[in-house]
């Protein structure tokens, strides 16, 4: 290209100015751009994590003492309730694919919006009136069945406000169908020319993996919780074993739901940290296809192992030994990822900027997760440590050490594409380092407690088990710190921070080729896709 | 030439025919989630009825099962009329495109209507699950958990009609308005296709509920 043309051109942009020009609320509150509605959500999920964050701290702090000095037994069981609840639907599931996929998955397939703009916003109004009405039923007086709500005590016995906390759940699960729905049919029909399946960015392969769990899990959640809140609201059995329903028949559907949703939880971090040991060993993604059906094949193997939740609920020996069989399969596909992203790095010209520190952190923080994830699906081993700390530590290892720390790192990569702005480097290695810190010495001793006996959500406990509790309130402080830091200055950021320009990292991606902030419609021209992906030049 | 390619085209799109493929996939999701929402009503109906077979049959005779038929036939025969409303559309014919979605829609009433009366009567003899549910027998606990089922089930069917049927009368009036015509079909093959899975999901309903078990 002629370089007056291009100046032309960018000078164009510069007077049309990027999608975050427009400032009035209303050109928030009615936008379909994809990018103000992944900021939109990226507010939304912050206020949720910090009121979810509030009861994880609550809960450290009493469990300082065995006897539980701080909360009662009833307040403590509506703190891991409103803990988990908004954690897991409020927070963890839409982080990644709300936020990051949201902002990214036009620009990277080189499209002006995703498939159905109006409905992404839509989905971001349910999520908001979903999340609000959860908030009431905190407001009104908590509820305390834990986030799992197992029947009959939450169709029954529960005194709490069970059904306004399953309908803002329900409301919520429409906005994950609605955005798993149009990120498959983006991916589908609106990639731009050149981008053949396998020069699909693996981000947004993982994306789709998790679309399909959205759009074929949720919709069992939903149906469920109706059934749960009118058992309860008629007093007629269907979960309720005293009224000749079947308790077994909640937590099959319940599982059926929330085991792949543990993978909506997590595969999007997989996706990110692909990009992520790319872009800073400036390497090919080593083994593309198989980290791509490995997403796929996650996606798939995890509807079929929700029985290893029930061990010990009494479902039969054959289905139980089935089951155990079926999850050892999905640490195949998950190693298959951990072995491809060591290779990646092999011989790479790494650097070890933030987003590539909480890169690294997630590889092993997700491989602890995943090897202890094998102990749970030993029969023999479950049984000693089901619903003790063990577990509590195995799937924070997999949700905060792996999704949290992948969205971390991706929020830091996409951050200068974000606001056109670079966030301060020291700083942001510093708090990935804390964070790192703070997060092993929270949770590493909850698996000692959990081998040792101590059970989850009780709020007093046994003398001998105070050390490693201390242990753990002291990693949860400074996993807080590691917390605020970012919060601070990103927001400063975006004011004061030096100017991005379109590629800071020098990485591969039609991305990284448009503006910084990008503008309104993305591209000015439809890029083609003329190589494969991550096709960066030899390391010499 | 141009004009006429870009009316009714989102800015997302590059052309009508990336438009209308697009929606069509969008409907297919939705109904594979719409399957597993119903699926783990289907489910939890089979586990229940498997526990309590005797109870439920006594339960299903309840039901009026002309009625149920009757209701079975205006629904087959309003998917009937959209399929022809959507092929008419297409041929350019757009007067008689009205009037098969003025068919659907009058089918689609007189379901509605058939099951109203058949909620009405379940009211009437006390089969309404909750405090004024009454049932003579050993089996009353059972009865009121297949009633249960069965207002869940149909009530979630019918939500699913009724907003069908505003679909409906939508389309109707991009008709009406020649928004709708041959070269732009996509918004009234995507409201088929919902259609469709409305009625398929009775034909799954219909036996489930009317038919299994001491008729």
């Amino acid at each position: 290209m002629i370089n007056g043309l291009e100046v032309i051109e960018v000078e164009n942009i510069t007077r049309r100015g990027s999608y975050l020009t427009d400032t009035g609320l209303g050109s928030w509150l009615f936008t379909t751009d994809h990018k103000r509605i992944g900021l939109l959500y990226l507010f939304t999920i912050i206020f949720f994590f910090s009121i979810a964050a509030v009861a994880a701290a609550a809960m450290r702090l009493n469990l300082l003492t065995p006897r539980g000095d701080l909360v009662q037994a009833e307040t403590y069981n509506k703190l891991f309730t409103l803990h988990g609840v908004l954690m897991v639907w409020f927070f963890l599931i839409p982080s990644i694919p709300s936020v990051l996929g949201n902002f990214l998955v036009p620009l990277m397939i080189g499209a002006r919006d995703l498939a159905f703009p109006k409905l992404n916003l839509l989905s971001w109004y349910l999520f908001v009136i979903g999340g609000l009405v959860a908030l009431y039923a905190l407001l009104v007086g908590g509820v305390d069945t834990g986030w799992t709500f197992y029947t009959p005590y939450s169709s029954t016995y529960s005194n709490t406000h069970v059904v306004i906390m399953a309908l803002g759940i329900f409301i919520s699960g429409f906005s994950s169908i609605l955005t798993g729905l149009n990120f498959i049919a983006t991916i589908h029909k609106m990639r731009a020319p050149g981008i053949t399946w396998f020069r699909l960015r693996l981000f947004l392969w993982s994306l789709y993996a998790t679309s399909v769990i959205l759009v074929l899990a949720t919709p069992v959640l939903a149906i469920l919780l109706c059934l749960l809140a009118v058992e309860r609201v008629f007093g007629v059995g269907v979960f309720n074993p005293a009224l000749g329903g079947d308790p077994l028949l909640f937590q099959h559907l319940f599982w059926f739901y929330s085991h792949p949703a543990v993978y909506i939880m997590v595969l999007p971090g997989m996706g990110v940290v692909s990009e992520l040991v790319s872009a800073f060993s400036r390497k090919r993604v080593f083994g593309y296809k198989f980290v791509a059906f490995a997403s796929m094949a996650i996606a798939l193997l995890g509807f079929l192992v929700w029985g290893h939740h029930m061990f010990v609920a009494g479902q039969s020996v054959y289905s139980a030994a089935t089951f155990s069989i079926l999850s050892y399969l999905v640490a195949v596909p998950s190693a298959i990822k951990v072995f491809n992203w060591t290779t990646t790095l092999y011989r790479g010209s790494i650097r070890l900027d933030t987003p590539m520190l909480y890169a690294v952190g997630f590889i092993g923080l997700f491989a602890a997760g995943g090897m202890t994830g094998l102990f749970l699906a030993a029969l023999g081993i479950d049984v000693h440590v089901h619903d003790t700390y063990f577990v509590i530590a195995h799937f924070h290892y997999i949700m905060v050490g792996g999704m949290v720390t992948a969205f971390m790192g991706g929020l830091h990569f996409w951050w200068p594409k974000i606001t056109g702005r670079l966030y301060p480097e020291f700083f942001g290695k510093l708090a990935a380092i804390i964070m790192f810190i703070g997060f092993n010495l929270t949770f590493f001793p909850q698996f000692l407690l959990g081998y040792l006996g101590m059970p989850r959500r009780y709020h007093a406990y046994p003398d001998q088990f105070q050390v490693y509790n201390v242990l753990s309130t002291a990693g949860a402080s400074i996993l807080g710190v590691g917390y605020l830091m970012p919060l601070i200055y990103l927001i400063w950021s975006v004011k004061y921070g030096k100017k991005a320009g379109p590629n800071p990292w020098d990485a591969k991606g039609f991305e990284w080729e448009t503006d910084s902030p990008p503008p309104t419609h993305n591209f000015e021209v439809i890029p083609v896709q003329i190589e494969d992906p991550y096709n960066y030049p030899p390391i010499s | 030439m141009a004009q006429t390619q870009t009316a009714g085209l989102q800015e997302q799109f590059e052309d009508l025919t990336q438009q209308r493929e697009t929606s069509n996939l969008g409907m297919w999701i939705f109904i594979s989630t719409e399957c597993l929402f119903f699926g783990g009503l289907f489910l939890a109906f089979t586990v229940l009825r498997h526990a309590y077979p005797v109870g439920f049959a006594t339960a299903a005779r309840h039901l009026d099962l002309l009625s149920g038929i009757a209701g079975t036939v205006a629904l087959l025969a309003s998917t009937l009329a959209m399929s022809i409303g959507l092929a008419a559309l297409r041929n350019s014919d757009r007067f008689l495109s009205f009037l098969a979605c003025f068919g659907t829609l009058a089918c689609g009433l007189i379901f509605l209507g058939l099951e109203g009366s058949e909620y009405f009567r379940a009211w009437h003899e006390h089969l309404v699950p909750g405090g004024s549910f009454q049932f003579i027998g050993p089996e009353a606990g059972h009865v009121q958990m297949f009633f249960l089922l069965y207002f869940v089930m149909t009530g979630f069917h019918a939500l699913h009609l009724t907003i069908g049927l505003g679909v409906i009368v939508c389309m109707m009036l991009l008709i009406m308005i020649n928004r709708l015509h041959a070269e732009r079909y996509g918004p009234l093959q995507v409201a088929a296709l919902y259609w469709h899975f409305v009625g398929i999901i009775w034909t799954l309903l219909f036996p489930t509920l009317y038919l299994l078990g001491g008729r």
